[in-house]
């Protein structure tokens, strides 16, 4: 694995297509791929993908329009290995969901199908009666190959068409019978679960290939968090994605678009945890600036700083850690003692030179929600960065040990002082010295990530290390992690795991190891390890499903 | 005067912290602005007429005694901490108003006006050097622009944005300097804008002094601030303050006749008559940033 | 279909003569879509709920468990609020989880509802009200009912190894549910919507998908549609209930609708205000047999929920708290106090002769003992309702160190679950209770 400070940094606030193509121009990632023995890959297992709550709205506002409401209630997304998306690779669907999944499907169809040129535009016929099936099963085929995600089988298509046209009979409205066929096309487990099976590889056993309709949707969930859109679907049937080139142009075309910055930033938003930013509960009595609108703020400042850094700018991921830059509103403004840069929305920043607050590490949201409701929490906060930023494992606290923090006092009046039995007792220590000290480096952000100098009226002490790595205070803190070897192949590693929708197994190491070293190579660029995700065998392959 | 780009304290305090200790902060090199929102505000009072005791400013810089006709017979008053020549005529008025607007005390009015946003006064020291003594600063008073951040305790949040609202009210700069911590401004003329219940107007302070005690946040690199300000209103202006207000006819009448009688600065060389009323200001303010500086 | 009785019928039978007071057989009316009669030939089926509070009672055993055994004991300081149902409830003391402690907070309650190891999702397996509900829910509207007052996406309530099934946090969402625009009240003639129907024929076709589906997948795949389709057969129960007319059952009624949102007042969430609005929905619509399988969920496994005069959340105290941790204390107060009202509000609706109360068997637990140390011995359980005689009420059976599986046995074959063990490794019983079997 190379050194992730390799010096050939690519560092160019160039838009984003133009640096793929300056790098295709120049033909660096082909000759990569021309030059390197390809590496022994044992793919994941193939499996069904249940919609995320995300995913699924996203798909119906692409089917049915930008404006159409869709309901909330949805059966609840499920984090497995840090990932709703990877968490759709397991469990099935409640009771519950399955009525909500019903609730929602009419919603939608409901107000697609509407009276208006909308509809028309959309049915794209015009009934001659109320059970006409021309005109509802040439909807239904054309509607459910984008919803299915492929085109419907003969039988399929007459099923639903059956349902509408039975429905129209009864109702004595077509619209309200086609209403049903909709609701038959998205409650099946076809447009619930993405199907993605693979094809046997002639000559291989056991391996498989995914191709065409399958292909699509898996680039379509990973670049756009979303269903392929009709190009790509075309792109499918006309067998272009089975080939290398004609799946290098669909990649980058899916890459170019808005819609890849939102994907990234869902990336994110899983990876961090970011939706119990809307839920975080707050004691407003030890931190009476905590409010209601607290939570999507800082939300939004740290996907706003991650698109802007990674996606537009192109700019070498450890940036991330520590950018003096950040995106704040008035509220964040007021939080960080800085001047908003808009009265009504949010704006960029650049925050005080000589202060500590520095990249994500010094975001409210991220402080926040690794804390406690009435403290920080240095070991949540130093898990975060242990698990979530370096990939390691910090196994789960034994049970039936007294948890219970000594109380301040005048002799130990910090949190550093208090959380002394964590570092000093062996038994606590052999796990606790992987988070702690990280998190103690952080204390100068309380539990609102609000700066301070006191903690329970002492100086607080920010020095530690990060293995090896001495900091004085969180600003060295942030360069130590930027500076770690494993910042760069954990990110990879994390992006293949959601890339595929299901964890990595061992197998795929070796490949997950190169793509490591490609990124680093190419400057860190996120946009060139999301095409070389996209691009890379173990994306495309899939041993047998158990 | 320039408008230095806001260079908050906490700059040089962090740099000093980042030598490795809590060291006191250094002076900063250029001049910056620190800016607050007004969070408290109570019209100065008359604590003990009998004894003279009231709270105010020195507004015209003399002593009266009772019957001095450069004062039109009114006397001023000594502060609590005995200094005398307190001018405060419209503290004397207080209850009398207070009892016609039929609430107990005219500071919960303005409490309530200033957390809806409705009296939002902006401060800013422009130029200073040193927060502690600075022989030549500037201060701007301003209507502010932007509902007010308030937290669970109903307070506003330290170091929240406003822009300017140059619509309500001009803004009035003075001349001020800071010595040990308190800041000297005027004399000047300001224009302050108040909206009280339903009333709505532009107060015009002639003459106006400040006296304002500096408390600098470490942390934040803001000055929190708490003082008082002194000026004349003109009578004309009181009475047609008094006429907007939305109380009986008789009430009006009673108090434009009161508002002249106490009248005390601002002498008319023509017909001897004072046209101004003293009056005081006491307040609190919260670092807050200026858009657009 | 069911016989019906109009108010008509009702009413001529109250007219004609003293001595009838109803006009037909008061065992036909209650029969069942099939004609059958209830369990234990009872006039009134059994109901079965889980209702579950988070972090224990903490730190001293002796605060939770009462004086003396048998009929006459002395209710502990935690369980005082309930003095006014103690004829009600059985306080089972003593048992323990003997399968490893790995997970705090997950152990418990995959212990106490399957008997089994928990896993590294959670509750491994088909939790103890599912498997009830397997029994006696396939023919009510819904087959089991999950509601949460703590706003939260999981319950303990498993159908599937390692999720959860999720609950109704919103009263009024709640409210809709079950009495919105498809509730019929008893004896109205109101056709069902022909819209039902056609529900089912949506059903119909995705049953087809999935079959189809189906031969494709690999064994684990196919497990997870499976599950699926039993969900999606539940929803098809449910239209059917619909459908059919609706079971006169005199106790039915509409509850009144609840606030449309329990915003938190000074900072402090609404849980008894919540708590009181959920209880009142579901007790009526156990009373319309909606369904006879519930799970309430108070608070959930590691909550930190603010309570009033407390210094930090729930979970936080129960670590932080010194010694005897009065707040801790306080917090069970209230969550005991509100099991109280659940209990009775159960117990204010006349079934017959007996109460709605008497046909429900509730098992009242938490997910450990101990908050701080989250052992999972001397395991804080209680019972209310005897479950049409199946059960014993109004004792406290206390048996120290016994296996807490045999509770999850016992409660199954109360309801008629043929089942002979309940539970795996260290949680594997063959026999339950006999000292909480009713004399029915």
């Amino acid at each position: 694995m190379s050194d992730a400070r390799s010096s050939s940094r690519l560092r160019a606030p160039l838009a984003l297509g133009a640096t793929l193509l300056l790098a295709a121009c120049s033909g660096l990632i082909g000759d990569r791929a021309a030059d390197d023995a390809p590496v022994t890959l044992d793919p994941a297992p193939s499996t069904l993908h249940r919609l995320t709550q995300a995913q699924y709205t996203n798909a119906l506002q692409d089917l049915l329009g930008s404006a159409v409401v869709v309901p909330t209630a949805l059966e609840p997304d499920l984090e497995v290995d840090g990932f709703y998306t990877v968490g759709g690779s397991v469990g099935s669907v409640s009771a519950r969901g399955v009525g909500q999944y019903e609730t929602a499907a009419f919603q939608v169809a409901g107000q697609a199908l509407a009276a208006g040129p909308a509809r028309d535009a959309l049915v794209g016929c015009t009934p001659a009666g109320d059970a006409d099936a021309a005109c509802a099963g040439s909807f239904l085929a054309t509607f459910g190959r984008r919803a299915w995600r492929r085109p419907l089988a003969a039988d399929e298509l007459a099923r639903v068409t059956a349902v509408a046209t039975g429905a129209g009979t009864t109702l004595n409205d077509f619209y309200q019978g086609l209403a049903f066929g909709i609701a038959a096309l998205l409650e099946s487990p076809n447009f619930l679960y993405r199907v993605e099976l693979g094809t046997p590889v002639p000559g291989q056993h056991g391996v498989f290939r995914y191709q065409g309709y399958e292909l699509a949707s898996r680039l379509a969930f990973f670049l756009w968090n979303t269903t392929p859109d009709d190009a790509l679907l075309d792109a499918a049937g006309q067998g272009q994605l089975d080939g290398d080139d004609g799946l290098a142009a669909q990649v980058d075309r899916l890459l170019a678009s808005p819609r890849a910055h939102a994907a990234l930033q869902n990336f994110f938003s899983e990876r961090f945890l970011l939706d119990q930013l809307a839920g975080l509960s707050k004691d407003t009595t030890v931190f009476p600036a905590m409010s209601a609108d607290f939570g999507s703020s800082a939300r939004e400042e740290t996907l706003l700083l991650v698109d802007q850094l990674l996606m537009v700018e192109n700019a070498d991921y450890r940036d991330l850690f520590t950018t003096d830059r950040t995106f704040v509103d008035r509220k964040m403004a007021s939080l960080y003692g800085v001047a908003a840069p808009s009265l009504t929305s949010f704006g960029e920043v650049t925050l005080p030179a000589g202060g500590m607050r520095r990249g994500v590490l010094g975001h409210a949201g991220l402080l926040a929600l690794y804390a406690h409701p009435t403290s920080t929490s240095p070991t949540l906060r130093g898990k975060f960065v242990r698990e979530v930023l370096l990939c390691a494992t910090v196994p789960s606290p034994p049970a039936n040990v007294n948890t219970a923090l000594p109380q301040a006092t005048t002799a130990g009046p910090t949190l550093r002082d208090r959380l002394l039995a964590h570092e000093s007792v062996p038994f606590c220590a052999a796990c606790h010295r992987a988070m702690d000290p990280i998190g103690l480096g952080l204390e100068n952000f309380d539990g609102l990530g609000q700066f301070r100098l006191l903690d329970n009226g002492a100086h607080i002490d920010a020095t530690g290390s990060l293995d090896g790595a001495a900091f004085a205070n969180p600003v060295q803190l942030g360069a130590d992690v930027a500076a770690h070897p494993d910042l760069g192949p954990c990110l990879v590693r994390q992006m293949v795991r959601y890339a595929q929708a299901a964890p990595e197994i061992p197998g795929e190491d070796a490949e997950i190891a190169r793509l490591a070293s490609d990124f680093a190579d190419m400057g860190n660029s996120v946009p060139y390890l999301l095409r070389a995700v996209a691009l890379s065998p173990a994306f495309r392959t899939a041993t047998e499903s158990p | 005067m320039t408008r230095a780009a806001i260079l908050p304290l906490v700059a040089l305090v962090a740099a000093g912290l980042a030598l490795g200790g809590c060291a006191s902060p250094a002076p900063p090199a250029a001049g910056v602005t620190q800016g607050a929102v007004l969070t408290f505000a109570t019209f100065a009072r008359i604590l003990d007429d009998t004894k003279g005791i009231a709270e105010g400013l020195n507004v015209d810089g003399r002593i009266h005694p009772m019957g001095d006709t450069l004062s039109c017979g009114m006397r001023d008053y000594t502060s609590p901490e005995g200094v005398p020549g307190i001018d405060n005529q419209f503290g004397g008025l207080l209850p009398v108003i207070e009892a016609q607007v039929g609430t107990e005390n005219l500071g919960q009015l303005l409490a309530t006006a200033i957390a809806d946003g409705q009296l939002l006064i902006l401060l800013a020291i422009d130029d200073v050097t040193d927060v502690q003594n600075d022989p030549a600063v500037s201060v701007r008073l301003a209507a502010g622009l932007g509902a007010p951040l308030l937290d669970a305790q109903g307070n506003f949040i330290p170091y929240q944005t406003f822009g300017i609202d140059h619509s309500t009210a001009p803004v009035s700069t003075l001349p001020a300097h800071i010595s040990g911590g308190v800041l000297e401004l005027g004399p000047g003329d300001a224009v302050l804008p108040v909206q009280v219940l339903d009333a709505k107007f532009n107060l015009a302070l002639h003459g106006m002094k400040g006296q304002v005690l500096l408390a600098p946040d470490a942390a934040g690199g803001g000055v929190y601030m708490g003082g008082t300000l002194g000026g004349g209103v003109a009578t004309a202006d009181f009475q047609g303050i008094v006429q907007s207000l939305n109380i009986k006819a008789a009430a009006i009448n009673a108090a434009t006749t009161l508002v002249a009688l106490v009248a005390d600065l601002a002498q008319d060389p023509t017909d001897g008559r004072c046209t101004q009323v003293s009056a005081g200001l006491k307040f609190q303010a919260t670092p807050a940033f200026i858009a657009g500086d | 279909m069911r016989n019906r009785i109009d108010r008509r019928t009702l009413l001529r039978g109250l007219l004609g003569g003293a001595a009838v007071g109803l006009a037909l057989p008061t065992f036909e009316i209650f029969l069942d879509a099939h004609g059958e009669a209830m369990a234990g030939g009872s006039a009134f089926p059994s109901r079965f709920g889980l209702w579950f509070w988070g972090n224990g009672i903490g730190p001293d055993p002796t605060q939770w468990v009462p004086t003396g055994t048998g009929a006459n004991y002395t209710l502990s300081p935690i369980l005082a609020p309930l003095a006014p149902v103690q004829g009600d409830i059985t306080v089972v003391s003593g048992l323990q989880v003997n399968t490893p402690n790995t997970m705090p907070h997950g152990t418990g309650p995959a212990g106490i509802l399957t008997g089994a190891r928990v896993g590294p999702n959670g509750t491994n397996g088909v939790t103890l009200d599912q498997l009830i509900a397997n029994q006696i829910g396939g023919t009510t509207q819904n087959h089991s009912l999950e509601l949460s007052v703590d706003p939260v996406t999981t319950t303990p309530s498993y159908s599937q190894a390692g999720q959860s099934n999720p609950p109704e946090t919103s009263p009024a969402a709640l409210f809709n549910t079950l009495f919105g625009p498809t509730f019929r009240l008893p004896g109205s003639n109101v056709p069902p919507d022909p819209k039902l129907g056609l529900r089912r024929s949506v059903l119909d076709a995705v049953g087809a998908d999935a079959k189809a589906l189906r031969v494709r997948l690999g064994s684990a795949d196919q497990q997870r549609l499976d599950q699926h389709l039993a969900s999606v057969r539940d929803l098809e129960q449910q239209i059917a209930n619909l459908q059919a007319a609706p079971p006169v059952l005199a106790a039915c009624s509409m509850p009144p609708a609840p606030a449309a949102a329990y915003p938190d007042v000074g900072g402090l969430p609404q849980l008894s205000a919540i708590s009181r609005a959920m209880s009142d929905i579901l007790v009526l619509s156990l009373a319309c047999d909606q369904q006879r399988v519930f799970t309430f969920q108070f608070s959930h496994p590691v909550n930190n929920l603010l309570y009033a005069n407390t210094t930090e959340g729930h979970h936080q105290l129960t670590h932080d708290e010194l010694g005897a941790q009065p707040m801790v204390q306080s917090i069970l107060h209230t969550i005991l106090g509100e099991a109280t009202y659940f209990i009775q509000a159960l117990k204010k609706v006349q079934e017959g002769n007996a109460t709605l109360l008497d046909h429900c068997g509730v098992l009242f637990m938490t997910d450990v003992s101990d908050g701080k140390s989250h052992a999972v011995n001397e395991y804080p359980l209680f019972l209310a309702g005897s479950a049409n005689g199946a059960l014993q009420t109004g004792i406290h059976y206390r048996d120290l160190g016994e296996n807490a599986s045999k509770l999850g046995l016992t409660l199954l074959q109360a309801f008629g679950v043929a089942a002979t063990s309940f539970g795996s490794d260290e949680g594997l019983v063959t026999q339950g209770l006999p000292a909480l079997v009713g004399n029915t």
